[in-house]
C-alpha cells in the first residue's frame, strides 16, 4: 500500500482517520469520542505510516549512525520505527542502562568520530539521568543531539506513571548547559528543529542540544507526506579571527623572547595537530598541551607539558588557545588556606583565541575566573591558525638561536618522567606509573587511542603520542561517571577504523553506571579497560586530611566514607557478571603485562576485556 | 659539604625510630595518599617524593608539624612524636628504586 492509498484507507475508516488526522500535538478529540468512532468504523487500528517513521529519516538525514538510549514509552513509538522502519542501521539502537551513561556514550564518540551520535531519554525521569552527563558535555564543548520523549497533550496521557513521566517544558531542566533546544509541534517543524538543532550544535561552540519528540507526533499517521521536506544540511564555517587582531597578536609573540604556548581545546582533528606544530615552529615556542583534545605530538622538542609552572613563571609572552582557565594558569590559590600567589610576571603579555565569550550563562560557574589580557580574539583556534602563522612568517624572527637549548630542556624533561616512573617500580599496589607503562607496552605496536587523558598523567608524559585520535581529553565537567561510558563510546567511533581503544579505568568512576559493561559486550565494542583500583574515592581521602589538619583534628579517619573497601570489590567478577572478558584482581606488578596481552587478544577479535589492578592512589 | 650537614642534623636531632612500626604509621596516618605507600610521591602534583634520600630529620620534623604549601599540618596531639620517629626510620630504610635506564619498559621513545 503506497501512502496515496494508506491515506485513502484511513479517510475511509472514518472513526480512526478523524481520530488520528490531528498533526498537531494538541488534538481535542476525547477517548470516548474515539472509543466510539472506533467501534463504528469496526477495523483493526493501525498505522501503517507513524510519524516516527518521518523522524528516522530525518535522523537518517544527518548522518547519524547510532542512538544511545534507556527504552521508555515516551519514546516507544521513536524505538520501535528505529528497529523496524529503519532496520536498526544508521541509527543504531544502543542499549544503555542509565540515561547518564548514554549520553556520555555520545560524549566520548563524538571525541573519537569527530560527528555527533543521539541520545534518546524518557520525559522528565530520563532527563533527570542525563543532566549530570549532558553538563560535562557542554563544559567540555562537544556536540551531542539530545532527544527526549514527552506527551505534551494531557487529554492523550495514560493515567498514572505517564503523568508522572511528562512535563511542560522538558528541556527546562537543561537549558542551563545546552546551546538550543525545542519542542516541536508538528512533524515538519520536528524536521526544520532537529536539522537546526544539528547545525548549531556543530558550530563551534560547539554545545548539546535537544529537541523533544511528542508522543502523539511520533505515533499518530503521517498526513500529508507530500508536504513534509527535510531541510538540506550545510554546516557553517566556523569562525575566524578578525585579521586586524591576528596580527597585532603575531606581532606580540614575535618581539618577545620568552614566548609560551597554552591549548587546550584547539584541534578537532589531526589538520589541527599539523597546524599547532607549524605554529610552535615559527615561533620556536614551546608548547604546554593542557589536554583538552590532543593538540600537539608529545614527541616534538618544542611539547613541555609538564614543564608549564616554570615556563609561565619565565614567559614574556603567553599565547592561549582556548583555554577554560587562563587566569589560573597565570596564578595560583593555595589549598586549603586560598591564599593567592601570581605565578606569572606582572607585566606579561596575554593574548587570547577563544570562542568562550560568545557562549556563557549565568548559573553554572563553568566559565572561571576573569582573565584580563592584552589582546582577545573571539574566533575558532583550528581555523585562525592559518592566518596566524602567516602573519608571524611574514614578521620573521623567530628565535631559532634558542633552538639547541630547547632541546636539551625537552630530554632533560624527558629524563625526569622516566627516573620518576621507575619510583616505586615493583611496590605493590602497583604504582600508576608501571601501570602506564605496562599497558604502553601492548599498545605500541598498535594504532591506539586512550579514551580519557590529561595534563600530567603519566599517559602524557611518557607516551610517545603523534595522532589527534591518540588521547581523547576528559569529561570537560569533571562530573564523576564520565571515563567508563566515554571510552565506551570512543571504542564504538573507533571499532571500524582498526584503532585499539583503551582506558585506566577509575574505580569509582566505573561504579557510577557500571552496567555500561553490559553494553561493551551486548554490541561487541573492543574495549580494553585497565583497572586503575586505588579502592577509594582518593581525592576525596586528600580532601579529607586537609580539612582535619585545618581543624586541627585527627587524620586517621580520612578513609571513613571515602574508601571503597570491606568488602572490596572484585571488578573481574563485576565485567564477568555482565558477559565482559577480565582478569584480576592483580596486585603483583609483573602479572600485568601477560594479563593485558590476553585481554589485548580479546579486544582484537572484537569484544571488549577488562583488567583489575589494584594500584596506589595516584 | 651538604652530607657533612645531613648527617649532623641527622644524628643530632633525630629520635629513635622502628622501621616497621614505621610503615604502619606511614600507612595508618594516610601519609601514603598523597606519596604513595614507598614514599615515590604521587602523580599530577598530589605529593611529593620523600623517598630514596628523604632530606633531614629537622627539616622532615618540620614540614610534617607546620608545613608550607599545600600539605595539611600533623600537629603533636594527633601524630605522637614517637609516631613521627618511626615514620621517618621507615621513610629512610626505603631503598632505591632501579633505575629509569635498567628497566626495558622505560625505554619510551
Amino acid at each position: 500500500m503506497d501512502n496515496e492509498a494508506r491515506r485513502s484507507f484511513l479517510k475511509g475508516a472514518a472513526a480512526i482517520g478523524s481520530t488520528l488526522a490531528a498533526n498537531s500535538v494538541v488534538a481535542q478529540s476525547s477517548g470516548a469520542e474515539k472509543e466510539k468512532k472506533s467501534k463504528a468504523a469496526g477495523v483493526a487500528k493501525t498505522i501503517a505510516r507513524p510519524g516516527s517513521d518521518f523522524m528516522v529519516d530525518v535522523i537518517r538525514s544527518l548522518g547519524i549512525d547510532y542512538i544511545a538510549s534507556n527504552p521508555a514509552s515516551s519514546f516507544r513509538s521513536l524505538h520501535e520505527s528505529i528497529v523496524n522502519y529503519g532496520g536498526n542501521r544508521k541509527p543504531e539502537f544502543i542499549t544503555c542502562m542509565h540515561e547518564e551513561s548514554s549520553v556520555a556514550i555520545a560524549h566520548g564518540y563524538y571525541k573519537a568520530a569527530g560527528k555527533p551520535m543521539a541520545m534518546l531519554a524518557h520525559g522528565s525521569v530520563g532527563i533527570q539521568h542525563a543532566a549530570m552527563a549532558v553538563y560535562n558535555a557542554w563544559c567540555d564543548r562537544v556536540p551531542v543531539v539530545l532527544m527526549g520523549g514527552n506527551f505534551m497533550d494531557a487529554a492523550q496521557r495514560r493515567p498514572g506513571v505517564e503523568w508522572a513521566h511528562c512535563s511542560q517544558n522538558p528541556a527546562a531542566l537543561l537549558r542551563d548547559y545546552i546551546k538550543w533546544d525545542d519542542q516541536p509541534a508538528s512533524l515538519q517543524h520536528f524536521a526544520e528543529s532537529t536539522v537546526r538543532a544539528y547545525k548549531m550544535a556543530m558550530t563551534p561552540p560547539m554545545e548539546p542540544v535537544m529537541i523533544v519528540a511528542d508522543g502523539m507526533l511520533q505515533e499518530e499517521p503521517i498526513e500529508d507526506e507530500k508536504g513534509l521536506s527535510i531541510p538540506k544540511l550545510a554546516l557553517s564555517a566556523p569562525p575566524q579571527g578578525e585579521s586586524g587582531a591576528v596580527r597585532e597578536a603575531a606581532k606580540i609573540l614575535s618581539s618577545h623572547e620568552n614566548v609560551v604556548i597554552i591549548c587546550e581545546r584547539v584541534a578537532r582533528n589531526q589538520e589541527g595537530v599539523k597546524l599547532m606544530v607549524e605554529l610552535a615552529e615559527a615561533l620556536n615556542a614551546p608548547v604546554v598541551d593542557l589536554l583538552g583534545r590532543m593538540n600537539f605530538p608529545t614527541t616534538h622538542y618544542l611539547c613541555r607539558s609538564s614543564d608549564g609552572r616554570a615556563l609561565v613563571r619565565d614567559a614574556d609572552a603567553i599565547l592561549f588557545l582556548e583555554v577554560a582557565d587562563p587566569w589560573g594558569q597565570l596564578n595560583s590559590i593555595s589549598d586549603p588556606h586560598h591564599e593567592y600567589r601570581r605565578v606569572a610576571k606582572a607585566d606579561v603579555k596575554t593574548v587570547h583565541v577563544t570562542l568562550a565569550d560568545q557562549l556563557m550563562k549565568s548559573n553554572y560557574q563553568d566559565m572561571q575566573r576573569f582573565c584580563p589580557v592584552d589582546i582577545s580574539i573571539s574566533a575558532d583556534c583550528q581555523a585562525t591558525l592559518p592566518s596566524l602563522i602567516e602573519a608571524i612568517r611574514k614578521i620573521g624572527n623567530p628565535k631559532f638561536g634558542k633552538t639547541e637549548a630547547l632541546r636539551k630542556e625537552y630530554l632533560q624533561m624527558k629524563a625526569r618522567t622516566r627516573e620518576a616512573a621507575a619510583l616505586a617500580w615493583d611496590a605493590s599496589p602497583v604504582s600508576t606509573a608501571r601501570l602506564h607503562a605496562e599497558l604502553w607496552n601492548v599498545l605500541k605496536n598498535e594504532n591506539w587511542c586512550l579514551a580519557e587523558s590529561r595534563n600530567g598523567s603519566w599517559a602524557a608524559r611518557l607516551w610517545p603520542a603523534t595522532q589527534h585520535h591518540n588521547f581523547l581529553g576528559q569529561s570537560g565537567g569533571a562530573g564523576v561517571g564520565y571515563i567508563a561510558p566515554a571510552a565506551v563510546g570512543a571504542a564504538l567511533a573507533n571499532k571500524d577504523k582498526g584503532i585499539v581503544t583503551a582506558v585506566v579505568q577509575p574505580d569509582g568512576d566505573l561504579m557510577y553506571a557500571p552496567g555500561v559493561l553490559w553494553t561493551a559486550a551486548h554490541h561487541r565494542i573492543p574495549l580494553l579497560s585497565v583497572m586503575h583500583n586505588n579502592r577509594a574515592y582518593h581525592q576525596e581521602v586528600m580532601h579529607l586530611q586537609k580539612m582535619a589538619g585545618l581543624h586541627n583534628r585527627r587524620m586517621d579517619t580520612a578513609r571513613i566514607g571515602t574508601a571503597i573497601e570491606d568488602p572490596n570489590i572484585d571488578y573481574a567478577k563485576l565485567a564477568q557478571a555482565q558477559g565482559v572478558w577480565a582478569e584480576g584482581p592483580i596486585t603483583d606488578p609483573a602479572k600485568i603485562g601477560p594479563a593485558l596481552q590476553r585481554a589485548l587478544a580479546v579486544v582484537k577479535k572484537g569484544e571488549p576485556a577488562l583488567v583489575d589492578v589494584v594500584t596506589q592512589g595516584r | 659539604m651538604k652530607w657533612v650537614f645531613v648527617l649532623f642534623v641527622g644524628t643530632a636531632f633525630s629520635q629513635d625510630g622502628d622501621v616497621k612500626r614505621g610503615q604502619a604509621a606511614f600507612l595508618k596516618y594516610q601519609c601514603y595518599t598523597c606519596h604513595g605507600t614507598v614514599g615515590q610521591g604521587a602523580e599530577r602534583g598530589a605529593g611529593p617524593k620523600l623517598a630514596p634520600n628523604p632530606f633531614p630529620w629537622a627539616g622532615f620534623q618540620f614540614q610534617v608539624r607546620t608545613p608550607r604549601q599545600d600539605m595539611p599540618a600533623y600537629r603533636r596531639e594527633h601524630l605522637p612524636d614517637q609516631d613521627l620517629a618511626d615514620i621517618y626510620a621507615y621513610v629512610r630504610s626505603i631503598k632505591p628504586s632501579p633505575s629509569a635506564s635498567a628497566i626495558p619498559l622505560l625505554k619510551i621513545d
